[in-house]
Order: structure tokens, then C-alpha cells, then sequence
């Protein structure tokens, strides 16, 4: 068997192996690429870097453990430059398995800015029912989750005392793992006049273009390289430490361009086979 | 009991698809209110449609398992992991005896402590494994057969490396100095990247969404007007 069909029948055991240690690899010992911020992600922190002291936003944390490598270095960037610049956020999720990473971002965070839950941020948790929530809130924040995720009833919280509905709110950033984000462009952002802001995953970032071009959103983090942009511009303005999107960078490109080397490795050896069946026929 | 099961969903169908319909060209407190009670109405029957799949769910392996179906073992680690997380989420008992803190909710609760250490690295791994079949797949099957296909490999190509460190690196070194046209750089992945994205992309995503929207448009007025009947779990 020569080169070209050695490659052609290549055993996938071989390619996984490859893959497991272009991971492994930059993950124990990174060579640390130097990340660039796009635009896009620009746009998300310029904007909640606007907001004063007091102000508040609306995170949704929609998305799952599935998710976690590429979203929750989001979460947890944002949450730190929010407690940075004494921003109130107010956390929800629409997933039914969102609670619980929401739950860990924030409480890592709060614990880390020495911030009390219903004073300088709300954790509100979960409820059924996706855009009849988001709905829900536009009337009335404290009507909807009329407890906080531990059980505290929102109504009495200090938090609450000026803020009601999204209309209060002076930002939205919706951290989606699935289609959410038309859900809150529309029914909130739009309805209530507050401006958003997407993060989501790689995959399905190419579909909120359209948000962004017409300024529906102010900015899109697309991925795990978003929330590393992201965490690079929070390191280079507050000199907070970089999180997990920036570990997981080296090892994403390397995996990139193995991925690219193989398929055009790959595409030359089906040509060269096709080419020599080609003149094996031509020669019967 | 035929018209509550045929005509009675048609009718409510109808008129809550027509009120709300009217209700959003009506800016008055009233109007409001009304929506803000329909939307309470919804968020009790999502809680309602919860409920019935986790029923679907334990009905589905509890039967898997009285008939000793193949694979029923996985139907009784299914149950069973179900029973563990929703008694340690529900139950209001002290498990401090176990090294937990008291408060269910507490990141340091059994839930928290199941939901982290076990739900949250099997998803994980579930989704992580992807990225194996993904290279492998790219390899053995991505292939440049026609126009539309090599158009697509050298799309996903060039965005594989524009949206990665790697290449803004590659930029950053084959920048050169060209004269009156400044710094160039040869090989700049997410300039196109960024091309790709923002011009034909947002073109073709914004016709897709702009017939999913005309479709959602029309399914909602086939709905209301009952020529649509297939959410009643028949044929139209």
C-alpha cells in the first residue's frame, strides 16, 4: 500500500489520537497566541463598560453543560467586569439545566468582589415557559420570579426597590446556547427600547449577523474565541486574570489547522487515486 | 365528547390566536393586563407540559423494563439516577451527615454536588466527543466533488483558521511594507473571514430568516383558522 492509499484508508483511531493530544498538549504546556478582539466583541464590552456604578443588566445564562467550555467563560468575564464597575446584574436562564452553572459563575464571582445577593446582584434561577417569560418580565420582574433561585422573595429585595421590568434594565446580554437570542431581541430588547447584546456558540453565531448589521444587537462573542476576546479585554483594562476561553485558545487552533492540513492532505490523495483510476482504465 | 376533542380545540385555537392578535394593536392597561395574565396562564401549562414528559419519560422505561426490552439495564440506571437527583433536589431533609450543607440550594447541597460532578462531565464528554468524529468525518469525507463543495471546503477552511489565534498570528507575521499602500498583510485569514461572514453570510441567513418568519406567519393564520390541525395529533 503506498502514501496516497495509506492516507485514503487512514484508521480513525489514528485521527483521534492525533486530535486527543493537539488538545492535551497545548493545554499542559500553552504557547500562548496572542488574541486579537474583534469588532463584534468589542461592541458587547464597550457597551457594558459605558454603564455607571449602580446601573443594571440582565444577563440570560441559556445554555447547558454542553455548552460550558465555550459559554461560561462568558458568563463569569462578564459578571467580573460588571462587579468591577459596581453594575448590577440580574441573572436568569431559561434552560432547565442552566441553574446550576449560573449558580457556580456567580456565586464564584460575588464571593470574589465580596457582593450580597439582592443587593448588588439577583441570581433569579429558572422558569418554564421561554418567551412567556421573557414576556413575563417586560410587565414585571418581581411578578414573574416572585423568589429568587434561593427562595428570598424578590419584591422585598433592595435590589428591586427601583427596578421592575426590562424597561429598568440598561442593558441585555443574552448568553445562548440555542435559539433564544431572536426571543430576547424581539420580546425584550425591542419592546422595552434597552439595548442587547449576544454571546452564543461558534456554530450558531453565523445566524445573528443579520441582529448585528442592523443594529439589533450591539455586539456578538462567537464561541470560545469570543469569551477569550472578551477576558483579554477585561485583563487589558482591569487587569483581571484570564479565564478558561484563553487556556482553551491553543489548544482550539491547534486542532483548527489539523483539522485544514488533513482535509486538504486528504482532497490531494483523492485526486492523485481518481487521476491513476483514471489512466488504469484508460490503459484496460 | 367528539366536539370537545375535534371542535373545541379549534375554537379556543381561534379565539385566544385572534385576542392576542388584536390585543397587540390595542396599547391600553387593560390590554396589558390581559397579556400579562395569558402570558401566567402559559408558565402554568409549561409547567404542565413538564410534568407530562417526565411522565412520558418514566412510563417509557418503567415499561422497558417490565417487558425486559433490550438495553432495559440503561432504562434502570435512567430511573434511578432520575429518583437520586429529584429526591436530592426536593426532599427538604438535613444531609449534613454526609459532609453536605443544609440549604438544598446550596452550592455545597447533594444536588449541586450530583449535578457538578456527574450531569455536567457527562454532558461534557457527550459534546466534546464531537470534535473526534468532526475531524474524523472532515477527513474521510469532506472532499472537493463539485463547485458547490470546493466552495464550501474553502469556506470552512479559511474560517477554521480565521477564528482561531493562529490566524491573526499568521497575519501579524506575513505583514510587509508595501509603499503607499502601507502595511499589508499576505496571508490574513480573518480579514476573509470576516468578508465571508459579513457579506454573503448575513445575506443568506437573513433570507433564511426572513422565510422562517413568513412561514411561522402562515402555519400561525392556518392554525387559527383550523386548517391546520396536526398539534390536535392527527393528519390536517
Amino acid at each position: 500500500m503506498d502514501f496516497v492509499e495509506t492516507i485514503l484508508n487512514l484508521d480513525r483511531r489514528i485521527i483521534y489520537t492525533i486530535v486527543a493530544l493537539l488538545v492535551l498538549i497545548p493545554l499542559i504546556k500553552p504557547f500562548s497566541l496572542p488574541i486579537k478582539p474583534t469588532p463584534e466583541v468589542i461592541g458587547i464590552f464597550r457597551e457594558i463598560d459605558k454603564l455607571e456604578a449602580g446601573d443594571n443588566i440582565l444577563i440570560a445564562a441559556d445554555f447547558d453543560p454542553a455548552s460550558k467550555p465555550e459559554l461560561m467563560p462568558m458568563l463569569e468575564a462578564v459578571l467580573a467586569h460588571c462587579f468591577e464597575r459596581g453594575i448590577k446584574p440580574h441573572v436568569l436562564t431559561l434552560w432547565p439545566s442552566g441553574p446550576g452553572l449560573a449558580q457556580q459563575a456567580i456565586e464564584r464571582q460575588a464571593e470574589k468582589y465580596d457582593k450580597k445577593s439582592g443587593i448588588d446582584y439577583c441570581f433569579l434561577g429558572f422558569r418554564y415557559g421561554n418567551v412567556a417569560v421573557i414576556l413575563g418580565i417586560v410587565s414585571s420582574i418581581t411578578d414573574t420570579f416572585t423568589t429568587d433561585y434561593y427562595g428570598t422573595p424578590t419584591r422585598n429585595m433592595q435590589i428591586y426597590q427601583d427596578v421592575d421590568a426590562v424597561r429598568d434594565m440598561d442593558y441585555i446580554l443574552d448568553i445562548a446556547a440555542g435559539a433564544t437570542v431572536e426571543g430576547w431581541v424581539v420580546y425584550a430588547a425591542e419592546k422595552a427600547g434597552v439595548k442587547m447584546g449576544a454571546s452564543c456558540t461558534a456554530v450558531s453565531a453565523t445566524a445573528y449577523y443579520p441582529l448585528l448589521q442592523a443594529d439589533q444587537i450591539t455586539g456578538l462573542s462567537g464561541g470560545m474565541k469570543g469569551s477569550a476576546e472578551y477576558e483579554t479585554l477585561l485583563s487589558g483594562k482591569y487587569g483581571v486574570p484570564k479565564g478558561d476561553a484563553t487556556k482553551g485558545m491553543d489548544a482550539q487552533s491547534a486542532v483548527h489547522v489539523f483539522i485544514v492540513l488533513s482535509i486538504i492532505l486528504a482532497n490531494v490523495c483523492y485526486f492523485i487515486s481518481l487521476k491513476r483510476e483514471d489512466e488504469e482504465r484508460r490503459r484496460a | 365528547m367528539l366536539f370537545f376533542k375535534r371542535q373545541w380545540p379549534i375554537i379556543i385555537a381561534f379565539v385566544m390566536g385572534i385576542v392576542m392578535w388584536a390585543r397587540f394593536y390595542i396599547p391600553t392597561e387593560q390590554s396589558q393586563t390581559l397579556q400579562d395574565e395569558f402570558m401566567r396562564w402559559a408558565r402554568i401549562l409549561f409547567g404542565f407540559a413538564a410534568m407530562l414528559g417526565i411522565l412520558s419519560l418514566l412510563h417509557h422505561h418503567w415499561n422497558k423494563i417490565k417487558l425486559k426490552r433490550p438495553g432495559f439495564g440503561f432504562s434502570v440506571v435512567t430511573l434511578v439516577a432520575f429518583v437520586i437527583m429529584a429526591l436530592t433536589g426536593l426532599l427538604p431533609v438535613s444531609w449534613t451527615w454526609l459532609g453536605f450543607a443544609d440549604n438544598l440550594r446550596s452550592s455545597n447541597g447533594p444536588h449541586m454536588y450530583l449535578f457538578e460532578h456527574m450531569f455536567v462531565p457527562m454532558q461534557a464528554t457527550m459534546f466534546s466527543v464531537l470534535a473526534f468524529f468532526i475531524a474524523s468525518a472532515a477527513f474521510r469525507a469532506f472532499r472537493a466533488r463539485s463547485i458547490e463543495a470546493t466552495a464550501l471546503l474553502i469556506a470552512g477552511c479559511v474560517i477554521m483558521i480565521g477564528r482561531v489565534p493562529v490566524g491573526d498570528w499568521l497575519a501579524s507575521v506575513t505583514t510587509v511594507e508595501m509603499g503607499s499602500w502601507g502595511a499589508r498583510s499576505l496571508i490574513n485569514f480573518p480579514y476573509v473571514t470576516d468578508w465571508l461572514l459579513n457579506i454573503p453570510n448575513a445575506a443568506a441567513q437573513r433570507g433564511i430568516i426572513l422565510g422562517v418568519i413568513l412561514s411561522q406567519i402562515a402555519i400561525s393564520v392556518r392554525i387559527i383558522f383550523g386548517i391546520e390541525r396536526t398539534y390536535m395529533g392527527g393528519g390536517d
